[in-house]
């Protein structure tokens, strides 16, 4: 069955390395919640520890308030840790899906066959979309029995909320990846393009809002639409998840027009 | 005779290099029809034009009757390519892989798979990324024969095979064109060539040079030809012979480059006890160079 399409044929390449990030995404995900209970025992202590704290580390990293556990799992888990893990997966994928393919040559012998180029590069996608939808549920399924099981009083709603909200963020950098790749050709100009976009977004969104006058800058950012909604606290922000949707779509539509146009694998 | 291959003016260029210029070239229904040329000359790149994995800065293509730019997909169902710098990556068994190219084409009989890979004598269990070069070349072919195409475009296709494998290639190719249907295929050695083909279109520096009979060109082409006497000979008899040109005498040693039938030449050594003969690859350079010459005094006639 795999090997009838582009899409089941690479899904069927990358299962190892998607073994591999789901047990290193879930193992962090599983021991980072299981600290909870223990950290809770010096909330006093931690409280005082974050009022000590410069406004500017505890933007950067997402901190309000480190004794309750929905603001532990906001500072420890969702607001850096989890979204980078999600990020290089998203971009690793992302450059390899096309130019990574055309690097190593492979991608002349797939264009010869009777395969038009849009529907490679939607194939592609769509196997990078299945994986990130896949490390996602692996989030949601792991925080909800958490909640149950230690009591977090998040609640469904928000365990869904946070991990569809990270599904999109990695899927939208990982797009940025694919689609750099798809109008270049080169992997090393798709992981650059990805990365300066996540630095420059991260940097905007962390400390935008500490320099008066730009606190408009995080708007700019992918990061302010993935958890400024605090969606561990209100559920999913609708605008915001269709926002980061359209990105991704934007950006698959330019990879792939330029794609479509250009010569391939010199 | 329908053209499987019709080139008008096509033209790529890379910035200020050329890839091709005005590359006019016809290729026949059920011929084997061989492209030679030097690296670098344009071969690799007139291919991947006919693919559409590259497009032309001007000029068009039409494969099988239809045009490149805009029927790419329909021409690709019919049409068996080899790439010139084929890699194969992957866990995947070369078995696999080949299943999987052939789904795209609409599924290949097993059979058909197993029996090509029998002929090339490739292990179809061993994973693509562990073949050597020559076994990963007859993957290639593999996928490229697999489908029975109309046309297969083949670049460099025996690079890294061994003599007997290449023999079987050379036999795929005479049924191929023997069912009426068409192989272009690129060399830069001019006997490969010679072996596999009936026409051939010369390349240089992207632009067509010549088309030729694959007799013709054999009766052109210059070879260099080393004969030991058992004893000491003279220069004069074998240069004034018709065709032998750039002789040297060292001894009982005779040199010489002979255009066409050697047959002349033979005949004059053997009034003599000849010890052994020795005969180097017909120079592609050589031939270019004949081709040349015969343009220039065109030219001036």
């Amino acid at each position: 069955m795999l090997l009838s399409s582009v899409y089941g044929k690479t899904l069927r390449d990358w299962r190892r390395g998607l073994l591999g990030w789901g047990l290193g995404i879930g193992g962090y995900l599983v021991m980072a919640v299981g600290l909870w209970p223990a950290y809770s025992q010096d909330a006093e202590v931690l409280e005082s520890l974050v009022a000590g704290m410069p406004e500017a580390v505890k933007a950067a990293f997402g901190i309000t308030d480190l004794s309750t556990a929905v603001g532990y799992l906001e500072a420890q888990i969702f607001s850096f840790t989890l979204p980078l893990l999600l990020l290089v997966f998203g971009i690793a994928a992302g450059a390899r899906a096309i130019a990574g393919d055309e690097e190593s040559g492979s991608l002349e012998l797939l264009l010869a066959h009777p395969v038009n180029r849009r529907r490679i590069v939607l194939e592609r996608f769509a196997a990078l979309a299945t994986s990130v939808a896949v490390f996602s549920l692996l989030v949601f399924l792991i925080l909800a029995a958490s909640d149950s099981l230690l009591g977090l009083g998040v609640g469904v709603g928000p365990v869904a909320a946070i991990s569809v909200s990270l599904g999109l963020l990695g899927l939208l950098f990982g797009t940025l990846a694919l689609a750099a790749g798809a109008a270049t050709g080169a992997r090393s100009v798709a992981i650059a393009a990805a990365v300066t976009v996540a630095a420059v977004g991260w940097a905007a969104d962390s400390f935008g809002p500490l320099i008066e006058g730009l606190d408009w800058l995080q708007r700019l950012s992918p990061f302010y639409y993935y958890d400024a909604a605090r969606p561990l606290r209100d559920g999913l922000n609708a605008a915001h998840a269709v926002l980061l949707a359209l990105l991704t779509a934007a950006a698959l539509a330019a990879g792939l027009w330029r794609f479509e146009r250009r010569d391939v694998g010199l | 005779m329908t053209a499987v291959i019709r080139t008008q003016g096509l033209t790529k260029r890379y910035g200020q290099t050329v890839g091709i210029e005005l590359l006019d070239l016809d290729v026949e229904a059920g011929q084997v029809f061989g492209f030679l040329g030097p690296n670098g000359a344009g071969k690799t790149t007139t291919m991947r034009l006919l693919l559409d994995v590259i497009r032309p800065t001007e000029g068009r293509a039409e494969v099988l009757g239809l045009d490149v730019a805009a029927r790419s997909l329909d021409i690709r169902r019919r049409v068996g390519y080899l790439p010139g710098d084929l890699r194969l990556e992957g866990r995947v068994t070369a078995h696999e892989m080949l299943t999987f190219l052939g789904r795209l084409r609409g599924g290949v009989p097993q059979a058909t798979i197993s029996a090509l890979a029998e002929r090339l004598d490739l292990d179809l269990s061993r994973p693509i990324r562990a073949l050597s070069k020559g076994n990963k070349q007859k993957a290639g072919l593999i996928q490229a024969f697999m489908h029975s195409p109309e046309l297969l475009i083949l670049d460099e296709p025996t690079g890294g095979l061994d003599p007997l494998v290449q023999q079987e290639f050379l036999r795929m190719v005479a049924e191929v064109a023997r069912d009426g249907r068409t192989v272009f295929l690129s060399s830069h050695v001019l006997d490969e060539v010679e072996r596999a083909a009936h026409r051939v279109a010369i390349i240089r520096d992207g632009r067509l040079v010549a088309v030729e009979d694959v007799v013709a060109l054999r009766e052109r082409a210059v070879r260099r030809i080393e004969i030991h006497f058992s004893e000491p000979v003279e220069a004069a008899p074998f240069a004034a012979i018709d065709g032998v040109v750039d002789v040297r005498v060292d001894d009982r040693v005779l040199e010489c480059s002979v255009e066409g039938s050697v047959d002349a030449l033979i005949k004059a050594a053997a009034v003599r006890t000849v010890v052994a003969i020795k005969t180097h690859e017909p120079d592609l350079e050589k031939v270019f160079l004949t081709y040349y010459a015969q343009e220039r005094s065109d030219a001036a006639v």
